[in-house]
């Protein structure tokens, strides 16, 4: 906390954001789950926590683009509770995308302006009844703007198509944009992802320059732990629905509970002392059945979110990648499976390349992947999903493989004739595993199988992953659930920022404590690290 | 973003919970309202009137439902509606004109040709048209625009071809037939026997054969058909075959129990947009049923009715289902 | 489809005249497409409303006047801000369930709605006279023409067998609201509807109310639908349910794409050069039935259309890096 923090912070501990009670949920998943937490007026907060636990959709809640079931939030004092998203905002609460929504087809200059309040000129009836006024705000909002583009060095651009803006540009842009309508506060998704570590440091001046000038209050989703724990007054931390810890960023670097939530809960009791299958049954020869080397991959042309990994997992091995968000881990799964094209580096099985090779082409080669999302066909059956899904590459008739797939997953055989949409989030998981092992694949990808899940389907997931390693399927398998994961592991890697960190037998790892650290915040971070970079990135 | 409304705190109105239950069990709930409404109308307008509409309802109803199965098939490939599918239906019409009338031959060969020559059509536009801008990354403006400007070339190149007037196949239009007391027109019974019997094996192919599964599972999400090794470019190929057969089918058999004229196509396209977000747009099984039952309400208002009116149940239906309802009553499972 | 026929009758009667009582009638008929267009404009252009039922608002203007001036004995003059009131109102009605939509299901129901209205009027005989369709409401009109006329007549333009007064008012009104709607563009207000165009969250999160910047661009595009459903109806002197076909709004956007999206003069141009070459054809020699080049002539809009939406989607004037039809 700066000095001046103490002073422009209310006093009293005026709130400008309370929430309790949240509830959000669609179909049968509890994205927010009886959230509660306040936010200091004048205060810089962020909001933290693993991946999928309802930060974005509260953001979404909170600002108005979607309806919750149950629950209080009040803004300035006041219900916003169910308020339209333009009614909030022109209360003074604005927001960013994580995704950023710079308009693309209109010039810098106008995104700006469209963000200006009080223009007459925006309604019918003021350009009939206020054409001077109209004129005289635009002029108003011009110089306004220009002020702000400078601040993040965009006025050069005004006049072009906000299209032509680099990704980060975007994002700078879509922030100047969100002050422009001189906000009381500004909800940030994301600011820092994807911006060099010199413009970061500016953005984080500005606002907290902001927050001393006018008392904007700040609440802003952040993975970057450093940011995060440097430049934040309060840290208020969100798993699975809930809000589990809300304190000073020291308090919450030494709570257990919220190491226990990035890392998982511990392995069940009876899981301690007893040795990972998955190390039993590898086999002790040199060569790995899967290698990857000095892969490089991204989504977009300017960023690289893989920037040089090797992993190498051996026959009948559990091998579990973890790491912070936006380590770039399900991105090294789309790569091997061939969904992300590489850039550079090579993937071998058995020796021989599949490198940028199809999907399909992939299958066949033997290697399987349960994507997280999106895994199975909703209005197909069970049965249905196994035969239609899994077909591709099998030899010999889909029935006898089918029932040893309802032997693996008796939950599945109960449920055979049943619409697979219907089904509940671990069910269809243990579904979209089942298709997935349909083609007798000799390596599973498993992206964040317990994603999403309830604590009860967890277990028994990672039940069903030990089961189907011990039919002989080599597993390599991403997981926010370190600890659980890595218990059951043979080997592990810690990724970060896109490249290797750590690695070692899983038990190893579980112990390490610089793991933890690299979660929360410790080792180096992008934007603080970037005085000594060059500004790459 | 959400568009739906829910109710906190407040008790729940009637309407909202009669909404609720039909959401919860729609197909249940509209099988029993059409049963319901035709009890009524066997009480009131007696059992002669209410079997022969019914009758008239279920030819129309299964040409509904197979112009509208292959367009709602055909949907979750293209991802938009396809508003030259109208056109697919007068095409299978005059295709069947050209071998029963022009050519001579039974109209049995007539409907073949219908099936035949429409469903290459159907792969041809694919080839050249649909999957070429499916590659350059069209947006739905484009796409629907395209297929209107398809819809304005076929319907005029059949104009230019054979005219505007009107035409008859060359079916037996006056002998009738007797069932169960029930006076009903020999070809008539035809087009609904040919009807039922193919929206059947199409149900039955949709539901077992492994090909019909693939479908739907394209229709559910191409891009998780694609990388479970599923070739989807053959799917996409039998669903337009399939859709385009279906189309011409349902063309040649209005036209056996009505006439053939250019228009014939665009005038059942709406009824068949009903029909398909009535069933739950991409949702096959939705469509047939659905045909059925908007033929037969359209048939049985009649009774009540001025019989001039019956084509804007149609639009009723349309405009309501897009408003209450837009995933339709036997909707898919997961949100539209 | 015999009211279309008649659409294009008047002018191949004259054919065999003059020629500029032929191309005069072209002019009409660009012109009236124009007003329609900036309607299509507005909708689809700028605010990204998909709106597929342009031709209903013409009907509902063209209906409203001739029902209030045959039937119900109203000024024709006064009988027009009625219609377009009505017509407005109608579209607000439509327009506040359906926009709630998604574009593709919002632009099946306009087209439904345009239809319902079209079937109304096909089977509510006892007001729209049904398939005969009306007439007579003219006459208020004939004596500005004839005055017009006379005008001309002093400037020595005048040619009795054209329609020179009805260009001339056309165009007037055409480029009165082109230039009217590209002021209105260009102002703050434009700018919340181009934003809404490219994304109605960003738009909303930066506080603005996409649902009445919606309803207000139907509205325009109600008046102008309106407005050209007039000058079909002057030209024709009479209205029946064919004319107002959904085949009016595919040509109007034809128009529309010609002249590219978001670009309110090009719309203009689109409509000059779309119908100088559709009835331009007329003059090439085929040895063709009438109905056959009719159809010809269409197959080529079609084409148009299809080749346009494939190869240059912006049209002739739009810009690339404006053009967001990828949605």
């Amino acid at each position: 906390m700066t000095d001046t923090t103490a002073a422009t912070m209310s006093a009293d501990g005026a709130k400008a954001l309370e929430i309790s009670d949240l509830y959000k949920s669609f179909g049968g998943i509890h994205a927010v789950n009886g959230a509660e937490f306040s936010v200091r007026e004048g205060s810089i907060t962020a909001l933290i926590g693993p991946n999928g636990a309802g930060k974005t959709t509260l953001f979404n809640v909170v600002t108005g683009f979607y309806r919750p079931q149950a629950g209080a939030i009040s803004y300035k004092g006041e219900s916003i509770f169910g308020q339209r998203p333009h009614t909030i905002a022109r209360r003074g609460m604005v927001r960013t995308f994580q995704i950023t929504k710079a308009l693309a087809a209109m010039p810098v200059i106008d995104n700006m302006l469209l963000a200006g309040p009080r223009q007459p000129g925006e309604s019918l009836l003021g350009l009939l009844t206020q054409p001077r006024g109209a004129r005289a705000r635009e002029r108003q909002l011009e110089e306004h703007a220009f002020e702000l583009l400078k601040t993040f060095n965009l006025d050069g651009k005004a006049d072009e198509y906000a299209g032509t803006l680099s990704g980060g540009q975007r994002k700078l842009l879509e922030l100047a944009r969100a002050l422009m309508t001189e906000p009381d506060m500004v909800l940030l998704d994301e600011p820092m992802a994807g911006i060099n570590p010199t413009l970061g440091r500016r953005l984080l001046e500005h606002i907290e320059q902001l927050r001393e000038e006018r008392g904007v209050t700040f609440l802003f989703v952040e993975h970057d732990m450093d940011v995060v724990m440097k430049h934040s007054d309060e840290v208020v931390v969100m798993a699975q629905g809930a809000v589990i810890a809300q304190g000073s960023p020291d308090d919450i670097r030494g709570d257990q509970r919220v190491v226990d939530a990035y890392l998982g809960a511990g392995p069940a009791a009876e899981e301690v002392g007893r040795p990972p299958a998955g190390r039993e049954r590898a086999r002790k020869d040199a060569e790995p059945i899967l290698s990857v080397s000095g892969l490089v991959a991204g989504y977009t042309r300017e960023v690289d979110i893989l920037g040089g990994v090797d992993i190498e997992v051996r026959e009948g091995e559990i091998v579990t990648i973890v790491g912070p968000n936006g380590a770039g881990k399900s991105t090294l799964m789309k790569a091997i499976f061939g969904l992300v094209p590489p850039r550079a580096g090579t993937i071998e099985l058995r020796g021989s390349e599949i490198t940028g090779e199809r999907p399909h082409n992939v299958t066949r080669r033997g290697v399987s992947y349960v994507p997280q999302l999106d895994n199975i066909f909703p209005t197909l059956t069970v049965l249905e999903n196994l035969e239609v899904g899994g077909i591709a590459g099998l030899e010999g008739p889909a029935e006898e493989r089918i029932n040893q797939m309802f032997e693996l997953f008796p939950r599945l055989e109960e449920r055979r004739r049943q619409q697979a949409g219907t089904m509940s989030g671990g069910e269809r998981q243990m579904l979209a595993m089942a298709t997935a092992l349909m083609p007798e694949p000799q390596v599973l990808l498993l992206d964040e199988p317990s994603a999403g899940l309830a604590p009860a389907f967890v277990d028994a997931i990672f039940e069903k992953v030990e089961d189907v390693n011990a039919t002989g399927v080599t597993i390599l398998m991403v997981e926010q659930n370190a600890r659980r994961a890595l218990a059951m592991s043979s080997r592990g890697y810690v990724l970060d920022l896109g490249t290797n960190r750590f690695e070692g037998a899983g038990s190893e790892l579980l112990a390490d404590p610089k793991v933890a650290d690299l979660y929360l915040g410790g080792g180096r971070g992008r934007v603080d690290a970037g005085a000594q970079d060059n500004g790459s990135g | 973003m959400e568009a739906g409304a829910e109710a906190i705190g407040r008790p729940a109105g009637a309407l909202t919970r009669a909404q609720r239950l039909a959401g919860r069990y729609p197909a249940r709930v509209a099988i029993a309202l059409v049963v319901v409404i035709a009890l009524t109308l066997v009480a009131t307008e007696g059992l002669h009137d209410t079997a022969q509409t019914s009758l008239n309802g279920l030819s129309y109803g299964a040409i509904y439902a197979l112009g509208a199965v292959g367009l709602t098939l055909v949907y979750g490939i293209l991802k938009l509606v396809n508003f030259a599918h109208g056109d697919f239906l007068t095409f299978g019409a005059y295709m069947a004109f050209l071998v029963n009338v022009t050519w001579e031959l039974p109209f049995v060969l007539g409907v073949v040709m219908a099936v035949v020559a429409t469903a290459a059509l159907g792969l041809l536009l694919e080839r050249i048209m649909w999957r070429p801008m499916r590659g350059k990354g069209a947006g739905m403006l484009q796409l629907l625009l395209m297929s209107i400007g398809l819809a304005l070339v076929l319907r005029n190149v059949i104009q230019y071809i054979w005219g505007s007037e009107l035409r008859q196949l060359n079916v037996d239009v006056f002998s009738t037939v007797s069932l169960l007391g029930l006076r009903i027109g020999r070809t008539e019974l035809i087009v609904v026997v040919i009807g039922v019997v193919v929206l059947l094996a199409v149900g039955l192919l949709l539901r077992f054969s492994l090909l019909g599964k693939q479908m739907r599972a394209v229709s559910d999400s191409i891009d998780l058909a694609e990388t479970s090794g599923i070739d989807t470019g053959r799917v996409i190929t039998y669903t337009w075959l399939l859709a385009g057969g279906l189309a011409g089918l349902a063309g040649a058999l209005i036209g056996a129990i009505t006439n053939v004229k250019p228009e014939l196509g665009f005038e059942l396209l709406l009824p068949i947009f009903a029909v398909v977000v009535l069933g739950g747009i991409g949702n096959a099984f939705g469509a047939l049923s659905a045909g059925i039952v908007l033929g037969l309400v359209i048939e049985w208002s009649t009774l009540i009715i001025d019989a001039r009116w019956k084509l804007a149940i149609g639009f009723v239906v349309l405009i309501l289902a897009l408003m209450i309802r837009p995933q339709g009553i036997f909707g898919k499972a997961r949100a539209v | 489809m015999t009211g279309l026929h008649e659409l294009f009758t008047l002018a191949i009667s004259f054919d065999a005249l003059t020629d500029i009582a032929f191309w005069t009638s072209v002019g009409v008929l660009a012109g009236t497409y124009t007003i329609f267009a900036l309607g299509l404009q507005i909708n689809v252009g700028y605010t990204g409303v998909i709106n597929f039922g342009q031709v209903g608002f013409a009907a509902m203007g063209a209906y409203t006047m001739a029902i209030l001036v045959t039937e119900a004995g109203f000024n024709f003059w006064l009988s027009l801000p009625l219609a377009v009131l009505v017509t407005i109102g109608f579209g607000l009605l439509i327009g506040m369930p359906a926009l709630r939509l998604r574009a593709d299901y919002f632009a099946i129901t306009t087209i439904a709605a345009a239809e319902a209205i079209r079937f109304t009027a096909q089977n509510a005989r006892d007001l729209t006279g049904g398939n005969q369709g009306l007439l007579g409401f003219g006459d208020a009109w004939d004596s500005v023409s004839d005055t017009i006329e006379g005008w001309l007549e002093w400037l020595g333009w005048s040619n009795p067998e054209t329609l020179f007064p009805l260009l001339i008012v056309v165009w007037l009104v055409a480029l009165l609201a082109a230039g009217g709607l590209s002021v209105l563009q260009r102002t703050p207000w434009g700018r919340v509807l181009r934003a809404i165009r490219e994304d109605e969250d960003a738009a909303r999160a930066l506080g603005k109310n996409v649902f009445v910047y919606k309803l207000q661009s139907l509205a325009i595009a109600a008046t102008l639908g309106a407005i050209s459903g007039f000058f079909i109806a002057l030209n024709l002197n009479f209205i029946n349910p064919d004319v107002f076909q959904p085949l009016v709004t595919f040509l109007g956007y034809a128009v529309l794409i010609l002249g590219g999206l978001a670009s309110y003069w090009g719309v203009a141009v689109g409509g000059i050069i779309f119908w100088t070459l559709l009835e331009g054809l007329r003059f090439i020699d085929l040895p063709l039935e009438d109905a056959q080049v009719a159809a010809l002539r269409f197959i080529l809009v079609g084409l148009a259309l299809i080749l346009l939406m494939a190869f240059r989607p912006q049209g002739i004037f739009g810009k690339r890096e404006e053009m967001v039809l990828g949605d």
